[in-house]
């Protein structure tokens, strides 16, 4: 269930920002994963396959934007075009995700915003609920 | 949603162990263990062949997640943001995979994956969930140690939660044991077979640790107060927790306003009785007179557990300022604990107004009855029990 955001979620490029959700937007499912890259191969002990983590780590943060519209055609509108945000097309470049809670400030360097998923319910509605997906090293820093 | 009956520690035995899953933490599935096997699948014919792949392929991987509450959403988004910096990253380790009831299970796990997701229900949050690969266990090496002695629920040392863990005396001085490793007990009558860590080693004497079970406070009501003169009322309510009743005995309790009433567990021997609410009252009376400020000592006012007001003072606490419940098995008292209401508020009388009540930590019962033979954590003789056979052999 969609709730409103706590945090302003922005995508920083070139040092300018462009905002993908302000605090009080709709949004739904937020989740921050990672996973770690294991080296596997036959082992020495019978039935049993060796792992040794190899040190390379991949982080997932995910999440939906929902959006209202006054106008139908305006909703189609930004369901044809979800990756353009402020004008700019987001999803060419590597980046930094910012999030911003109050005062406390988390950032991920290096993150690419790996895809963007626009819904429109089929129907008379106007909401568009785009997923984002971006792709970072797992662990945000202060910013 | 239910409670957790397991306990999952990361290297356990390493500088920073992580308790990573807890008894009681909440969850919203069972931990799940697989293992699975690469198999070569080929069509012969109208018939299917398979065999396993290769001679050293299995898998296996644990997986488990938990519900983490949080007072307000912003404090548990920043939380979830800033939690994989925690995570349990880089190297396998041993891992503790520890049951509330019976022996442990130990190997050696490496982070596969984890997941945060952000949720309002049913409290401001995060559900975060692990996939670990895990081997498949530990291997037994070296002698097997006979046991000739050792006792379980120590009665010498009476109670505290360092004696009810195990202690094993083998025949030999040197047994290659150190702090933090682990061994596998079996034979031990009242000691479940399994895995359990070495905590000490003194010659032939190996202590080995038991689950403990440690319950989150409770939070008692605020306190409010009047001007000059009157009373502040205390309303605090309680819960007894017990862990680890055994089937086939029967359980009572007494407490303040309850002479003796029996005790239902649940599932793992546990129960929770809420005691009816507790009350108690404070009267003061001339306390700001015309001729200034009373007493620096009793200006501001402070109520706390340790400083309570005597009566005659011009603060007086009339009513109950601890509360003792008792815990009886087949008829005989095993346990009891004293608790007194740890409460704190403050009045600076020099401005008149009212009270500043904060509600704070208050007191509960907790009785863990875990451990070999269920004794009580803290003072149990009747299930203090020798240890006479057995064996242990280490295990990497």
């Amino acid at each position: 269930m969609a709730y409103q955001s706590p945090v302003l979620i922005e995508y920083v490029i070139d040092a300018t920002a462009y905002e993908v959700a302000a605090v009080g937007d709709w949004i739904d499912r937020f989740r921050v994963s990672g996973q770690q890259e294991l080296f596997e191969s036959d082992g020495h002990k019978a039935a049993d396959a060796w792992f040794m983590p190899i040190g390379g780590a991949t982080g997932e943060i995910s999440f939906i934007v929902e959006r209202d519209y006054s106008a139908h055609a305006d909703a189609q509108a930004a369901f044809l075009s979800p990756e353009v945000v402020d004008g700019a097309d987001l999803i060419q470049s590597t980046g930094t995700l910012r999030m911003t809670i109050g005062e406390d400030v988390r950032e991920w360097e290096n993150a690419v915003l790996q895809s963007v998923t626009p819904a429109l319910p089929f129907g008379p509605t106007s909401t568009v609920a785009t997923a984002f997906r971006f792709i970072a090293p797992p662990v945000p820093v202060e910013g | 949603m239910r409670d957790s009956g397991w306990r999952i520690t990361w290297d356990p035995a390493g500088e920073t162990p992580r308790v990573l899953l807890d008894f009681g933490d909440p969850m919203d599935g069972e931990i799940q263990r697989d293992l699975v096997q690469v198999v070569d699948v080929g069509r012969f014919d109208q018939a299917m062949q398979g065999r396993p792949f290769g001679r050293k392929n299995r898998k296996r991987r644990l997986e488990f997640n938990r519900l983490v509450e949080f007072s307000d959403g912003a404090e548990a988004f920043l939380a979830m943001l800033d939690a994989a910096a925690d995570d349990p990253w880089g190297e396998k380790q041993l891992a503790r995979i520890e049951p509330i009831l019976g022996g442990s299970v130990f190997a050696r796990a490496a982070l596969l994956s984890f997941e945060r997701d952000f949720v309002t229900q049913p409290f401001p949050g995060y559900s975060e969930k692990y996939a670990f690969r895990v081997d498949s266990g530990l291997t037994l090496v070296g002698d097997v140690l006979t046991i000739i002695g050792g006792w379980f629920n120590d009665p010498i040392e009476g109670g505290g939660t360092s004696s009810s863990g195990i202690t094993i005396i083998v025949d030999s001085d040197t047994p290659d044991l150190v702090p933090g490793d682990v061994v596998y007990v079996d034979g031990v009558s009242g000691v479940a077979p399994g895995y359990y860590q070495v905590t000490n080693v003194n010659g032939g004497q190996v202590s080995l640790d038991a689950p403990t079970n440690n319950r989150p406070r409770i939070v008692a009501g605020g306190v409010t107060g009047g001007s000059s003169s009157g009373s502040v009322n205390l309303h605090y309510t309680a819960t007894i927790y017990i862990d680890g009743m055994q089937d086939g005995a029967t359980y009572q309790y007494s407490a303040p306003g309850v002479a003796l009433a029996p005790i239902t567990p649940g599932p793992f021997g546990r129960a929770e009785i809420a005691l009816a609410d507790i009350s108690s009252q404070i009267s003061y009376s001339n306390w700001y007179s015309g001729s200034g400020p009373p007493d620096a000592s009793v200006d501001p006012l402070e109520l706390n557990g340790q400083n309570q007001p005597k009566p005659g003072d011009v603060v007086a606490e009339t009513g109950p300022t601890s509360w003792t419940v008792t815990l009886f098995r087949n008829g005989v008292e095993i346990d009891s604990q004293t608790v007194s209401p740890s409460w704190a508020t403050s009045k600076a009388y020099s401005s008149g107004g009212p009270a500043i009540h904060n509600p704070d930590s208050g007191a509960h019962a907790t009785f863990d009855l875990h451990g070999p033979g269920g004794g009580s954590s803290r003072r149990d003789p009747g299930v203090s029990q020798p240890i006479t056979s057995g064996t242990a052999q280490k295990a990497v």
